[in-house]
């Protein structure tokens, strides 16, 4: 080509402007006539049109930032067919776009929702695309288009949607203060769109306002249909069975099913439920749970811990005259307060409550049922939902109750390994309960120790902590009671009761100590011989039960010498012995001691105590410990039950038998019972919180039952809410809470905040118990790698006593199971089904039933693992096969594990 | 900077004296500058500012000082968008050497904010072609000028040049074609 020059340009630029508005295929021929007359000029077009440059694809097309090196964005770059325009949207699934066509077929306007790339795995493209393609045949004309779903090359999944453009349902009805059968009317469109979608199998499983728009005509669109489940079974499964949670279930807790929100299976019940709680807002304003706060907490535990408020009694003004939302609410339905709970009581609360049911099974089996009952309310016809009658609630409440026993079955167990909670549970009781006596015995110079708080924490207004809190008191107790040895002894007990709840056995014992020198100096046997028991049990909590029964026997000597023996003093002895007792493993004489004092409680007539529940629960952790599972069980029944006659106000002691209850499910492997169990009591430590400040402890636990079931990602967020208030856990638990989220943030993958959380524990492992070290052993075999491995692993293990007496064996199960994964992923199969085979021993003695323990079924899936590596195919066929019953029962049909099992068994052969 | 000089020099470089053009450049060059030097003082080294923003702001700052003789916008803009192209690729050379100073980015209103992959490594070769493609056609390469580096829309460049839209796209389109050409000589 001849250089360009300006003469050049001259002669070429008319004939460019010409071919330039020809259609392509068009200028082929063109530049053949030219050729004719002057074949260096059409050599020279012919060059230029070679090197014309798609469109927004020259440098040109895009901005000079890029001279700059700056990071691309994603305007202007192409998917597939589409070319972006600009960001829309962004939401907790990916962006949304908007975007054209750039082959000139379609001229509209598209949305593309560009997927989070951490949502779905490289394996799980394939059937994306499948499954987008499904979708994209789902037509009708109130649900947006899913046009095309793809991949880009670069690994990035996409879906191209119908593009809407209108106002969110709720905003639209506000806006024209559309009345309640209006708002019925606009309604119907929507369920008749999710009735469609449901004849096809699609769920929505995130239906909330701002996916349904109503278009400015008054059409309503509803967006996103099916887009949760395609992200949802996409993610992928690791090698190992785990499920990696890095995105999160799309859903939105506001508008989720309780079953969505506890991670089971997802039916199109569950959009029937999001359509309960939109209908519910947009005819009263409110959301049908009143959670304490709105946050996604709130809502979780709002849906875990309640019912539905009936809409009636949402649209009912409060007694509070300031309180003028009901107004407003009303005020944009075109109505008043009063005129809306007329119209809404009766079948329209029958019909939102049946929407809103907690039981998947008891709402409305389809959308178009849904319809129907309303269209009938709008024709005034009989309408098929009805109010609970009383045989429902009470059918209701005893099955509620019958879960409840069944938690008060195995949470005995729990008391096994550590005792902590029935001795907590002991000293907040006995303190109760020997107050009131002493204040009685006590006469000027009583001070009840709450008084003496509150007085502490009127010195100042500033805050402080709990910790500062109590070494205040404890000052002015010196101060004031100089001259009252009693009083001062007296209140020394409760302080090192509350140390000894917070798990400080060192300050308890000091100030234990200091108490039994006072009696000493006063020379009064019997309360010589009540510091003493004091003492021990102090001791016999920190492990020293030797040293605890010489405590107890000295008690006794001085006890001998006392003319008059209050019960508590004795209780107190019995109890400090008894723990000594079962720390030795001697269960028989614990069991012993634990019955008297249940016998002088009920000769008292004081059945309905906590104290006597907490003699109660320690009988029964005696009895599990010699081995009589069933005596324990029967023992706990009556404990459960009695717990609920009476009002066991103490909120620490309802905390206690929660997480009794917790850890006797994890000791049965019963994973599946203990995730109910906990979320229905989640609710119920949130208002415990606010009494107690104690809560943390339960959210711990709920956060690791969570975790064991596989559902890490809600996990991390309870455990972060519990490590948020490291005070009101006590340093004990902090320990245990960071060896919970260091576990959490392994699956997760997140290996900073791993290594943060095992930093912090091992800093804190002087502190740690023989149970705190096993953990920190776990978190080694979690992160041990490569050929180092088995050599580490057999190390912990055996460094930890592995299989020795008096070992808590549910923790020592989870590890060896752990240890085992980990050796099969790294091709180490001999060990590996050593490991296995002894933990699937120990969960089969520790269940109630083999087929019900997932700890079980996991344990028998890695030995199958295992024998399958060794290439012994007919023993991994009959592991597979017993490993799958639980599994299933356990974990739940879609959980990692129990694919990996079936998966398994397909290669091993049935 | 002798801004009363300013008209004289534009009416000077309209009739093709290559001295006031010089002149005029770094005159305006200078003003560009300046203005974003004072932005990116004040935001702390930070300055997102999109090159519209700017040449608008210098245009007031000039046209403030000469009021009386100042040309239109149009004019001014004729001569302001090669200084801003100068200005870009001068901060843009200057982050390069600095790998990490130079915080300064300037943006584009509107959708255009995705550079072509690539582009980055061609810094030297697009100067020199859009220099190429002055000697050609200044038409084509003031386009360029004031719609790739100031961001004013094809649109908008219609009403300052008085022609119909079709001619700036189709000037556009010639633009491209010839600068890619020149691109790859």
């Amino acid at each position: 080509m001849t250089p360009l020059d300006r003469d050049r340009w001259a002669e070429i630029e008319p004939l460019l402007d010409q071919v330039l508005d020809l259609p392509p295929e068009a200028r082929p021929e063109w530049l053949d006539r030219l050729r004719v007359d002057s074949p260096t000029l059409a050599d020279a077009i012919e060059s230029l049109l070679a090197a014309e440059p798609a469109p927004n694809e020259a440098w040109l097309d895009h901005d000079p930032a890029a001279l700059f090196g700056k990071r691309p964005g994603l305007t202007g770059q192409t998917l597939g067919n589409y070319t972006l325009d600009g960001p829309i949207g962004r939401g907790g699934m990916g962006s949304v776009w908007l975007a054209h066509r750039n082959d000139g077929r379609f001229e509209g306007k598209v949305a593309i929702k560009l997927l989070n790339l951490a949502l779905i795995g490289r394996a799980a493209e394939q059937r994306f695309v499948q499954e987008g393609t499904v979708l994209a045949r789902l037509n009708h004309p109130n649900i947006a288009r899913l046009l095309d779903a793809g991949v880009s090359d670069t690994g990035q999944p996409y879906l191209v949607l119908e593009h809407i453009e209108g106002d969110r349902i709720d905003e639209h009805a506000d806006r024209r203060r559309l009345d309640p059968r209006a708002r019925i009317a606009l309604f119907l469109d929507v369920l008749k769109a999710v009735a469609a979608a449901h004849a096809n199998l699609v769920v929505h499983r995130d239906l909330k306002p701002s996916n349904v728009m109503v278009t400015a005509a008054g059409t309503v669109k509803l967006l996103d249909f099916g887009i949760a489940k395609l992200v949802d079974e996409g993610r992928p499964v690791g090698a190992d069975g785990t499920l990696t949670e890095e995105g999160g279930r799309a859903f939105t807790p506001q508008y989720a099913a309780p079953e969505q929100l506890e991670g089971r299976p997802v039916s199109t019940a569950a959009d029937i439920y999001s359509l309960g709680v939109m209908l519910y807002e947009l005819l009263s304003g409110r959301h049908p749970l009143e959670p304490e706060s709105d946050t996604a907490a709130g809502f979780v535990v709002a849906a875990a811990t309640t019912d539905a408020r009936r809409l009636s009694d949402a649209v009912t003004p409060t007694r509070n005259p300031s309180d003028d939302a009901t107004d407003r609410d009303a005020a944009a339905r075109s109505a008043t307060p009063r005129r809306l709970r007329r119209l809404y009581i009766g079948d329209l609360d029958n019909i939102l409550g049946k929407a809103l049911k907690r039981n998947p099974d008891e709402r409305y089996q389809t959308a178009a049922g849904f319809a129907d009952d309303l269209e009938r309310y709008l024709a005034d016809q009989p309408v098929s939902a009805r109010a609970d009658s009383w045989g429902y609630r009470a059918r209701k409440f005893a099955r509620r109750h019958r879960t409840g026993l069944v938690a008060a079955a195995v949470a005995i167990v729990a008391l096994v390994g550590g005792s902590w909670f029935s001795f907590e549970q002991m000293t907040t009781a006995r303190r109760e309960r020997d107050h009131a006596r002493d204040a009685l015995r006590r006469s000027a110079a009583s001070v009840s120790f709450e008084t003496l708080l509150f007085r502490v924490l009127d010195q100042g207004n500033q805050s402080f902590t709990y910790q500062e809190l109590l070494s205040r008191a404890r000052d002015a107790v010196e101060k004031e009671y100089r001259g009252d040895p009693i009083g001062r002894m007296q209140l020394a007990i409760q302080f090192a009761q509350i140390y000894l709840r917070r798990d400080d056995a060192e300050t308890a014992g000091q100030i234990l100590t200091r108490a039994q020198a006072i009696a000493d100096s006063l020379g009064r046997p019997d309360w010589q011989a009540r510091a003493r028991c004091e003492l021990a049990a102090g001791q016999a909590m920190a492990g020293k039960g030797d040293s605890a029964l010489v405590l107890v026997r000295a008690a006794g000597a001085f006890l001998t010498k006392a003319a008059d023996v209050e019960e508590g003093t004795l209780n107190a002895c019995d109890y400090g012995a008894g723990h000594a007792w079962l720390m030795l493993r001697q269960p028989d004489s614990a069991q012993r001691l634990f019955r008297r004092i249940v016998g002088r409680y009920q000769a008292a007539g004081d059945t309905l105590t906590e104290a006597y529940l907490v003699a109660l629960n320690d009988q029964a952790s005696a009895a599990f410990q010699a081995g009589r599972p069933r005596e324990a069980g029967a023992v706990v029944l009556r404990l459960l039950d009695l717990s609920r006659q009476g009002n066991t106000a103490d909120p620490w002691s309802r905390i206690s038998l929660i997480v009794n209850a917790d850890m006797g499910f994890e000791a049965l492997g019963e994973y599946r019972a203990d995730r109910e169990f906990l979320a229905r009591v989640v609710g119920d430590s949130a208002a415990i919180d606010s009494v107690a400040a104690r809560a943390p402890l339960v959210l711990a636990r709920f956060a690791a039952a969570l975790h064991r079931i596989g559902v890490s990602d809600s996990a991390r967020y309870w455990i972060d809410r519990a490590l948020e208030r490291p005070d009101d856990l006590g340093p004990r638990f902090v320990v245990a809470a960071h060896l919970t989220a260091a576990e959490i943030a392994w699956t997760l993958g997140d290996r900073g905040g791993f290594e943060r959380h095992r930093g912090l524990v091992a800093r804190l492992a002087e502190r740690l118990t023989t149970k705190g070290k096993l953990e920190l052993g776990y978190l080694e075999i979690l992160s041990a790698s490569g050929a180092l491995l088995p050599a580490a692993i057999r190390t912990r293990l055996d460094s930890l006593g592995f299989g020795a007496a008096g070992m808590n064996q549910a923790l020592l199960r989870g590890h060896l199971i752990a240890a085992a994964g980990r050796l099969n992923s790294a091709g180490a199969f001999e060990d590996a089904r050593r490991y296995a085979s002894a933990a699937a021993g120990i969960a089969a003695v520790d269940s109630l039933a083999a087929t019900h323990s997932a700890a079980v079924g996991h344990a028998l899936l890695e030995q199958a693992r295992a024998e399958a590596g060794l290439g012994d195919k007919a023993a991994a066929r009959t592991s597979i096969q017993a490993a799958l019953a639980p599994l299933r029962f356990g974990f739940g049909e879609g959980h990692p594990l129990v694919r990996a099992a079936v998966a398994l068994q397909d290669s091993v052969g049935r | 900077m002798s801004n009363p000089t300013f008209a004289t020099l534009l009416s000077r470089a309209d009739a093709g004296d290559p001295a006031a053009a010089g002149q005029l450049f770094e005159s305006l060059y200078g003003e560009l500058h300046r203005l974003a030097e004072y932005q990116l003082r004040r935001n702390g080294g930070r300055l997102t500012l999109s090159a519209t923003t700017l040449l608008h702001e210098t245009y007031l700052a000039m046209a403030g000082r000469d009021a009386a003789a100042f040309p239109d916008r149009g004019r001014f803009l004729a001569y302001a968008a090669k200084a801003m192209r100068s200005l870009i690729v001068d901060y843009a050379r200057a982050r390069r050497a600095l790998k990490r100073g130079g915080e300064f980015e300037i943006t584009q209103i509107g959708d255009r904010d995705a550079p072509a992959p690539g582009a980055n490594d061609q810094l030297e070769r697009i100067v020199d072609g859009l220099e190429r493609l002055g000697a050609v056609d200044p038409k084509l390469s003031e386009l360029v000028d004031l719609h790739f580096f100031c961001g004013f829309s094809l649109v908008e460049i219609a009403e300052l040049r008085a022609v119909s839209d079709r001619t700036v796209q189709r000037d556009w389109r010639k633009a491209r074609l010839l600068l890619e050409g020149l691109l790859d000589d």
